[in-house]
């Protein structure tokens, strides 16, 4: 049985134990999915502490939604369902990303931001991109621009801006979902 | 430090675990939904008033009516799955997405067509006076009950999945008008199909409601 199918059987069967009330499972259970979730957005997005937040945002939602596996059922499907799901409503949320900054605001901006650049150029979701929304997306949403600043570094309207962002983020979970 | 919250956070959600009831398939309660909200809207509708004089005979030997009203009954019956499909992470299907819109596009287009080479010919026999009130007050309770059936699951997009049970919810009313009501393509146009409207704005907003409830309660 390869890796893939043991993981697979191995998560049903603990969410299933999880179901009934199981914690010493269902814990084994969070932390590998969590590392799933990770090494899923990681690849996608890049190192940014938007995916950590997002992985957090992850489990409270698979915990909330646990009534919903059901183990005649893959569960890998079910899984990142949600994680790119949670992905994209934080990214329309904006403020996750905007902490990525705001944290390290009085430390090494400058490098901080270079650094953050060549993560999201790891990162295959916006690379993917086309250059107009890349640019609206990564500016309003990644460095936290308001629309009115966006629009006035890139010469266009705050109205485009958010039309970009907002089909931005739908190619993004296009890009998201064939990708499964 | 994010490692140690993440564990925080596992050990917090894993600690005094309490024991959940799967949610089980879909086809089921789908199911049910759909032989419920039929029959309140067929009981209601002929509590209300009887059926247009003619219409089960049409339906059994008009080719373009059998057409429209069969178009009509596979919208229901795949925004209906569709809805319930997208009450469960990870089972709603691009292609049934595509083939719902195509036939529900096509269903209005056939009235649409219809103004110009109707299935039937064009008359005020068995007009109800408030057809409109009618297909609002029968499309509410098959609403409300989709609703609380799908979002005891959890969907995703909750706004989509309001917005798909809303648009089977109203289109059953739509369809029992076209033996119940008069034959008007112009007349179904407005008056039956149009009325989905208020319940997919109904269903949008139930939905966007249900997301801030759901992500406030996460928190």
């Amino acid at each position: 049985m390869s890796n893939f199918e043991e993981d697979e059987r191995r998560w049903s069967e603990w969410m299933v134990l999880a179901q009934q009330g199981d914690e010493q499972h269902y814990a084994k259970l969070l932390t590998e999915v969590a590392d799933a979730a990770a090494a899923f957005l990681y690849k996608r997005f890049g190192l940014l502490d938007f995916v950590e937040d997002c992985v957090q945002e992850c489990l409270m939602t698979i915990h909330a939604a646990r009534h919903t596996y059901d183990h005649r059922r893959a569960f890998r499907p079910w899984l990142f369902a949600i994680v790119r799901n949670r992905a994209i409503d934080m990214l329309r949320s904006q403020q996750a990303y905007q902490k990525t900054l705001d944290k390290n605001a009085l430390f090494q901006e400058n490098l901080q931001t270079v650094l953050i650049e060549e993560e999201i150029n790891k990162g295959m979701v916006f690379s993917r991109l086309s250059p107009a929304h890349r640019d609206v997306l990564l500016l309003n949403k990644i460095f936290g621009f308001s629309a009115a600043e966006t629009a006035k570094k890139l010469g266009i309207s705050e109205a485009s801006v958010r039309i970009r962002v907002h089909r931005g983020i739908k190619e993004t979970r296009k890009h998201l979902q064939f990708e499964q | 430090m994010n490692e140690t919250k993440r564990l925080q956070l596992i050990n917090g959600l894993s600690a005094d675990l309490t024991p959940v009831k799967p949610s089980g398939g879909i086809i089921l309660p789908a199911l049910i939904w759909f032989v419920l909200s039929w029959g309140y809207v067929v009981a209601m509708g002929l509590y209300l008033g009887p059926l247009r004089e003619g219409a089960l005979v049409a339906l059994l030997s008009a080719p373009q009516f059998i057409f429209e009203t069969t178009l009509g009954a596979v919208v229901v019956a795949l925004f209906c799955l569709m809805a319930f499909q997208a009450a469960i992470p990870g089972l709603d299907k691009r292609w049934l997405k595509n083939i719902a819109y195509f036939i529900g596009l096509l269903w209005i287009s056939c009235y649409v067509v219809g103004i110009f080479f109707p299935a039937l010919e064009p008359s005020m026999v068995g007009k109800r006076d408030h057809c409109v009130i009618e297909a609002y007050l029968y499309s509410t309770p098959p609403l409300l009950i989709g609703y609380f059936l799908i979002f005891r699951r959890f969907p995703l997009r909750t706004i989509k999945a309001g917005i798909y049970i809303a648009i089977g919810a109203g289109a059953i009313p739509a369809l029992f008008m076209q033996i119940a009501c008069m034959y008007d393509p112009l007349h179904t146009l407005t008056h039956h199909i149009g009325p989905i409207f208020a319940p997919m704005v109904l269903g949008a907003l139930l939905g966007g409601y249900f997301t801030k409830d759901r992500f406030s309660k996460l928190q």
